[in-house]
């Protein structure tokens, strides 16, 4: 079968993924079946969120994207038949979060720069704790370009703001200062406020 | 009466933290810092004096206390190791409270956000919690301003922030209250803490204390080929360069008459020598900028004529390439403190330093052994050894106490030289200001392993000193056939004979034990 009729199998069984009943929670993606019926793997990988779910998803996704996981199948130390990669400072939804960004990215690499930008600022459209844990879990993993998607936003949320704003948009209730201090500052800085 | 800070037991409780985990995925992560294991409080007296008062006496705890810098200001804004926090209970950290949702995320990755904003972010964000005002206020990230906007054109004005606010805004008033200091209670942070006590540490007096080098004067260049260049040891070498005209010479006044405004490499910049004492009398940091310069005598050639490279390390076969041999010889001024961490010297070459000024302890590990807390990736071509030397001293410098095999230590004072042989880790701090010139050479002894070396399919990422890297390794080749025709295969064939050699004893060896039993023959 040519990598044409694959694609256009992939997306019909991606409309019927069967998931298996009992056991451990296993998302079955359609490359599963795929590959059942092709005989030809994709190579998988299972990792394990800190709520001990386990998720499998296609090595080349993560290789691609976290140095972490690409030294551990580089260096051995990853066995495919029974491992799992247990990431414990990760809980699944972020890590959900972590493998839609790879999946996607890998397999539209080719698509133009706005289509992609657009999806990126679609895919942080987070609640802000939602964001954050997707920051420790991109640098654990060492995502450089997601990590590097998050400072942007993260930047952009300080950039040219007044100080109430920040406070307000980093929930910040208590911000320290005595009255003394905060007065000074008022007085130096009075095009912050 | 002065406040004082007593650092009681506080770094006698410091235990290398390298925390065993099962995971595999720890191995592979590039540590940023060993995380302080603070088992204890420290006590830190309840009524801080304003943090512009300075300790003017040297701290010491009797036992096993550090010591600090003298004129070290107390701590920084009032932060605070973490241990402390779990001793107070009912204590809130306001390092949390100030940080809003950003709490959660680590001290790096906080300073990694504030590392993407510019002067005007920073100074907002400094007012919107002490929290905040605490983390902006961090020297790094105004140094990192600092080196990327002004280059090496900046006048060090006591702090790296002040230097910026300075050379940026010129009419905004340095002196005003604008840049007073607050005053933070409740604030823990242990990376915080530690990165302003590896600023202030000094050098305790028994990481000085082993000297085990071997130490020669006077020896013939055979000597020294057949004892130390041959077997790759290292040597103090004492008298060798009484006579240079550098060793009477040198010193900050001749140096700044002869060359005060020309600029010399200085880390990630360059920078006019004259700039760069103003910079380094007022500094204090964990890794000051160390003036580096390997084209000094092409900048002043005065400098160059004023030194000769000692008798034991004339034969440099880089020298047939010409000027198109790499980076080779380098001046280094520096204060105390500043240094070199563990590293293995560039193209598998062995290479001298000339103490001319001030003094240099040096720590040295065999090509075989990897120093602790250093992590070379498999194909050597990064070293993930992110401990500055300070804190190697800290957290590593114990552990070497119970090795068998110890590191070749020793302090190497103005008049002296040291052999470094091809492919030693070595680690070097500054005790005083010093001034030194270092060569890295290539004689006959590891001709091979250099041009090994050069040959290797990653050369492009390992080779340094040159912008040829490619093609490094035919130049190189062709250019000693033809000043040296056939030595190339002259030493291959002894080096294989003593292969040849060590291999028919080894057998030899077996055979004999096993009397009796079948005996190899070629």
């Amino acid at each position: 079968m040519t990598q044409l009729d694959r694609l256009s199998v992939y997306h019909w069984l991606n409309a019927w993924c069967i998931k298996p009943v009992g056991g451990a929670l296993v998302r079955q993606e359609p490359e599963y079946i795929l590959l059942a019926l092709m005989g030809s793997p994709l190579k998988k990988i299972m990792l394990c969120s800190s709520e001990k779910e386990i998720f499998s998803v296609e090595e080349q996704v993560m290789v691609q994207h976290s140095v972490i996981i690409n030294n551990m199948i580089e260096d051995g130390s990853y066995n495919h038949e029974e491992s799992k990669i247990p990431l414990d400072c990760v809980d699944s939804k972020t890590l959900k979060k972590v493998i839609d960004y790879c999946t996607h990215h890998t397999h539209h690499h080719n698509d133009n720069q706005e289509d992609l930008e657009a999806w990126d600022a679609q895919f942080l459209n987070v609640d802000s704790n939602g964001l954050y844990d997707l920051l420790m879990a991109a640098n654990y993993l060492e995502i450089r370009n997601l990590l590097d998607l998050i400072y942007g936003t993260i930047k952009n949320m300080i950039k040219g703001k007044k100080i109430d704003e920040i406070r307000r948009i980093f929930n910040i209730k208590d911000h320290g200062f005595t009255p003394e201090e905060e007065e000074q500052n008022r007085k130096e800085y009075p095009h912050f406020y | 009466m002065k406040g004082s800070l007593k650092m009681t037991n506080l770094l006698s409780r410091i235990r290398n933290s390298s925390k065993k985990t099962k995971t595999n995925t720890n191995q592979h992560r590039n540590r940023k810092r060993f995380k302080l294991r603070n088992q204890n409080a420290i006590s830190i007296p309840k009524d801080l004096p304003s943090p512009h008062e300075e300790e003017d006496e040297e701290e010491e705890n009797a036992e096993e206390g550090f010591k600090l810098k003298s004129s070290a200001p107390l701590l920084t804004h009032g932060v605070q190791p973490l241990g402390n926090l779990y001793l107070n209970p009912g204590s809130i950290n306001s390092r949390d409270t100030g940080l809003g949702n950003l709490h959660t995320l680590s001290d790096e990755l906080v300073l990694e956000i504030l590392g993407f904003l510019d002067s005007t972010d920073l100074g907002v964000l400094s007012t919107v919690s002490k929290s905040f005002y605490v983390f902006t206020n961090h020297e790094p990230l105004w140094r990192n301003l600092v080196l990327e906007n002004l280059n090496g054109g900046f006048q060090f004005n006591g702090s790296w922030k002040s230097t910026y606010v300075a050379a940026s805004y010129p009419s905004f008033d340095i002196s005003s209250n604008a840049l007073k200091s607050f005053k933070v209670r409740d604030f823990y942070s242990d990376y915080l803490f530690q990165s302003w006590l590896c600023a202030n540490l000094e050098m305790k007096p028994e990481w000085l204390e082993r000297d085990n080098i071997v130490r020669k004067r006077g020896i013939s260049v055979e000597e020294f080929v057949l004892n130390f260049e041959e077997p790759n040891k290292p040597v103090l070498l004492e008298g060798c360069i009484d006579n240079w005209d550098a060793l009477e010479n040198w010193d900050r006044d001749y140096l700044m008459q002869l060359s005060g405004d020309v600029k010399f490499a200085v880390g990630p910049v360059e920078m006019k020598l004259g700039d760069y004492f103003r910079y380094s009398d007022q500094v204090r940091e964990e890794r000051p900028l160390y003036l580096f310069d390997p084209k000094f005598a092409e900048k002043v050639p005065k400098l160059g004529s004023e030194y000769e490279v000692p008798v034991y390390f004339r034969e440099d076969l880089f020298g047939v390439l010409g000027s198109e041999r790499p980076d080779y010889r380098w001046i280094i001024i520096g204060p105390a403190g500043s240094g070199s961490s563990f590293h293995v010297d560039p193209n598998s070459t062995s290479a001298w330093n000339a103490v001319i000024k001030g003094s240099k302890k040096w720590i040295l590990f065999p090509p075989d052994v990897i120093p602790p807390g250093v992590h070379p990736s498999p194909d050597g071509a990064e070293v993930a050894s992110p401990v500055s030397i300070i804190e190697w001293f800290m957290n590593f410098y114990g552990a070497t106490k119970n090795w068998k095999k110890k590191p070749v230590e020793c302090v190497c004072k103005a008049g002296e030289v040291i052999f470094v042989p091809n492919g030693w880790w070595h680690l070097v701090i500054n005790l005083e200001e010093s001034i030194a010139i270092t060569q890295n050479y290539v004689s006959r002894r590891n001709l091979l392993n250099v041009l090994d070396f050069l040959n290797r399919p990653n050369a492009s990422t390992l080779v340094s000193g040159t912008r040829d890297r490619v093609n490094l390794y035919d130049k190189f080749k062709n250019a000693i056939e033809a000043s040296f025709p056939g030595e190339i295969d002259e030493l291959a064939r002894k080096a294989e004979k003593k292969i040849q050699q060590k291999k028919l004893s080894f057998w030899d060896s077996v055979s004999d034990s096993n009397a009796g039993a079948f005996k190899f023959s070629f």
